[in-house]
């Protein structure tokens, strides 16, 4: 109940109280007061009765005395009417005796009696008078009765005064102990009115300020922080709706404090993930311009987005005012991407690619690779340039090339320098040999000829020496020309001929049929086929040497094989190493240069081809080459295509 | 010994080289003359006037690319055959001797009968070793 309803309650309770200690009061108050009126007009109303009654009889008995007495005609029916009254009025005052008490009763009784004896004589005079009948002795009877009735109405009369009195002397003791009764019983009720009040009181405050007081120490012990505390009023009233209010806002409070401190977790926990991230992007800042290597990023619109220290160092500029500059403008001072940019090609393509500049801004050979930069949807947003100073690979480089070039001289020179004394030993030795010095007998013939050899060895091996040398730096050009390599195996196969009869061993042709040209430098090849029977003869002593040709999808493919001496394992994969000669350790033999086979697998690879060798020691040995059948700028392309490595310098 | 009335001039050097080709030539009839440098060979060719010359190319004083032009340069001498006769084997040598008006080119050590051939032909002579 609503604190207002409980207020009003209470307050219109002891109002109610009150009313009722009033009418309590006032009622008491008019009762005493009505009964005194009643007495009052009772006892006036009597007297008056009496006093009527009495002078009415006394008059109806005058009258009917002066009839009897004087017995006129007009008196005579004035008697009768006078009678007929006196029993009237002595029956009502029979009647208002009986209203007022026993005595009275038997006093009115006895009147009547005295009243009915009076009109029953005086009725029997009024007869007999008009009977003309004297009726002297009834007169006196008559006389005699009629005072007996006067004086029995006199002594009633009297009697009735008295009775009256008392009556109201007994009546006002009545209304005297009525008052003080009512005085004690509205004092009474005055101060259980009070009490009842009090009580009233005390319940509506209590139940109004006892929650009023709980919530105050509720509020207290909330504002102190205790926030699962409830206070838990159970009324429905104002208080127990603020108190509810002041629970739902604690747990609220509680829910929101405990929401603020998970947020609060939250915000510590993401303060510290923040601060690792700071950390990590610190530590990758550090690490990033901690990188020697020169870094930038650039967009798809060739402006810097990010540069490390390295780069900014070296184009002596601030990062903040590399961001947003087009690289081409600020590396090649151009309007225009350079026309052979890698970038360019790297946002067309989206792949990475290569390439060595020297920068004059930066004043040192780069080795710039560029990486395609995705964003999450794999759209390309920019590229990262990662460019390494090759000032010390380029020294190395050019170091190696001018040792190179050094020992390619060296070798050139003394290739020449060898070749003069050569031809002069050569010539002289032929001459003398051939006669022209004249008559040379079998023995001389014989030791030139030893010495013929040998310097035709040494004439091979500067030769070999020198083609070495020419691919050494790249001087060796393999002519490119539609050949047939059947005929080319024929040729070297008609060549060889010889030596192998020389040395009883059967030279065979394996040839497939309808091989299509290709492309190759003719000379270079037989050269390398004739490599490859020469050395078969060499270690082959007795046997076959077998050349054979075929072809697959993208390769045509040529084979000489053997039934020599065969390679140790060990030794298979020297056999293409310049000045490695097996045959010193292995089988004793001499006779080559060591750079036969180096120069053959020279040739092939300068073809874009393979050269292998597959033997089996004791038993034979098979040396194989392949060469691509789409040309070699083609095969170069695609080669190149797979890195896009080139060179440029700007 | 009989000469063919052909007369070649050698230019080289090499002292031995020169005697051992002037010996050839001698045997197979040719009138040999010998110049030991470019310079000299130019005069020699300007005063002689041979049929065909024998070029080195390694020479001091003058080598033999430089003497090839100096002699197609002179009225005189620019309508005499050159054959070089070098150890210098790479394209861009012989290449260049061709270019210059070189009418042979012969690496030395060299095959005789190779020699003997291309001179034979530009001489129209027939070679005959005379032993």
């Amino acid at each position: 109940m609503k604190i207002g309803s409980r207020l009003s309650i209470g307050f219109l309770l002891i109002a109610l109280l009150a009313s009722a200690a009033l009418i309590f009061f006032l009622a008491i108050c008019q009762n005493v007061n009505r009964e005194f009126k009643v007495l009052r007009t009772e006892i006036i109303s009597g007297e008056i009765a009496i006093a009527e009654m009495s002078k009415a009889t006394v008059e109806v008995i005058h009258e009917t005395m002066a009839y009897v007495t004087h017995s006129r005609a007009e008196n005579k029916q004035n008697a009768r009417l006078g009678l007929e009254y006196l029993e009237k009025t002595a029956a009502q005052y029979l009647n208002s005796a009986t209203d007022i008490g026993q005595e009275e009763q038997k006093a009115a009784e006895q009147l009547m009696v005295k009243i009915e004896e009076y009109v029953s004589v005086n009725s029997e005079i009024i007869r007999l008078k008009d009977q003309g009948v004297a009726a002297d002795e009834l007169l006196i009877k008559g006389e005699q009765t009629a005072n007996v009735a006067m004086e029995s109405i006199l002594e009633q009369l009297g009697k009735r005064k008295v009775l009256y009195a008392e009556r109201l002397a007994a009546t006002g003791k009545m209304i005297g102990k009525m008052g003080i009764l009512a005085v004690r019983l509205s004092l009474v009720a005055i101060i259980l009115i009070v009490i009842l009040s009090i009580v009233v009181a005390h319940v509506t405050t209590k139940s109004i300020v006892n929650p009023i007081c709980d919530l105050n120490r509720g509020t207290e012990i909330i504002g102190m922080g205790e926030l699962d505390y409830q206070i838990g009023t159970n009324s429905n009233d104002e208080v127990g709706q603020l108190s509810h209010a002041f629970d739902k806002m604690a747990t609220g409070l509680k829910e929101t404090t405990i929401s603020v401190e998970e947020l609060n977790k939250e915000v510590a926990e993401r303060k510290k993930a923040e601060a690792k991230i700071r950390l990590q992007a610190e530590e990758w800042k550090k690490t990033f311009n901690s990188i020697a290597d020169l870094i930038f990023i650039i967009d798809t619109e060739h402006r810097f987005v990010k540069t490390n220290e390295a780069f900014c160092k070296a184009v002596k500029m601030r990062p903040e005012d590399l961001v947003g500059k087009k690289c081409y403008e600020l590396l090649h001072k151009t309007k225009e991407p350079h026309h052979d940019c890698p970038l360019t090609r790297t946002l067309e393509d989206k792949k990475a690619h290569a390439q060595e500049i020297f920068d004059p801004n930066i004043g040192m050979p780069l080795s710039i690779r560029i990486s395609p930069l995705f964003d999450e949807n794999g759209r390309i947003v920019g590229a990262i340039h990662i460019a390494t100073d090759i000032t010390k690979q380029k020294e190395a480089e050019e170091k190696l090339k001018e040792t190179m070039e050094m020992k390619s001289q060296f070798l050139s020179m003394v290739s020449h320098e060898l070749r003069t004394p050569l031809t002069a030993i050569k010539e002289g030795i032929a001459l003398v040999s051939d006669g022209w010095a004249g008559d040379v007998n079998e023995e001389q013939e014989e030791l030139l000829g030893i010495s013929k050899r040998n310097v035709d060895r040494l004439a091979r091996l500067i030769n070999d020496v020198l083609d070495f040398q020419k691919f050494e730096v790249n001087k060796m050009k393999s002519k490119m020309k539609p050949n047939d390599i059947n005929k080319i195996a024929k040729d070297v196969h008609q060549v060889m001929l010889t030596l192998t009869k020389d040395k009883n061993l059967n030279l065979i042709l394996e040839l497939e049929d309808n091989i299509p040209e290709i492309e190759f430098d003719s000379d270079q090849i037989t050269q390398v086929l004739m490599n490859f029977v020469n050395n078969s003869i060499k270690f082959t002593e007795q046997g076959d040497v077998t050349i054979t040709t075929s072809e697959t999808d993208d390769e045509i493919l040529v084979a000489v094989s053997d039934t020599g001496c065969g390679i140790k394992k060990e030794d298979i994969s020297k056999v293409f190493n310049e000045f490695e000669q097996l045959s010193r350790k292995t089988s004793g033999k001499t006779g080559g240069t060591g750079l036969g086979l180096a120069i053959s697998k020279k040739i092939i690879e300068q073809h874009s081809g393979k050269i292998w060798v597959e033997s089996e020691f004791d038993k034979g040995t098979t040396f194989f080459f392949a060469i691509p059948k789409l040309g070699l700028q083609k095969v170069a392309a695609l080669a190149i295509g797979e890195e896009n490595y080139n060179e440029h310098q700007t | 010994m009989e000469t063919n009335g052909k007369k070649i001039l050698v230019v080289d050097d090499e002292q031995d080289i020169v005697s051992v080709i002037s010996k050839v030539l001698t045997k197979c009839g040719y009138d040999t003359i010998t110049a030991a440098d470019g310079l000299e060979g130019i005069a020699k060719a300007q005063s002689e006037l041979p049929d065909l010359i024998l070029l080195d190319n390694l020479m001091p004083n003058m080598n033999g690319l430089a003497a090839l032009e100096g002699l197609k340069a002179l009225e005189e001498t620019k309508d005499i055959p050159v054959i070089m006769v070098t150890v210098l084997a790479d394209e861009d040598n012989v290449n260049n001797a061709i270019k210059n008006g070189a009418i042979g080119y012969v690496i030395k050590p060299f095959e005789r009968d190779v020699l003997l051939e291309k001179i034979n032909n530009i001489l129209e002579c027939k070679y005959s070793p005379n032993i």
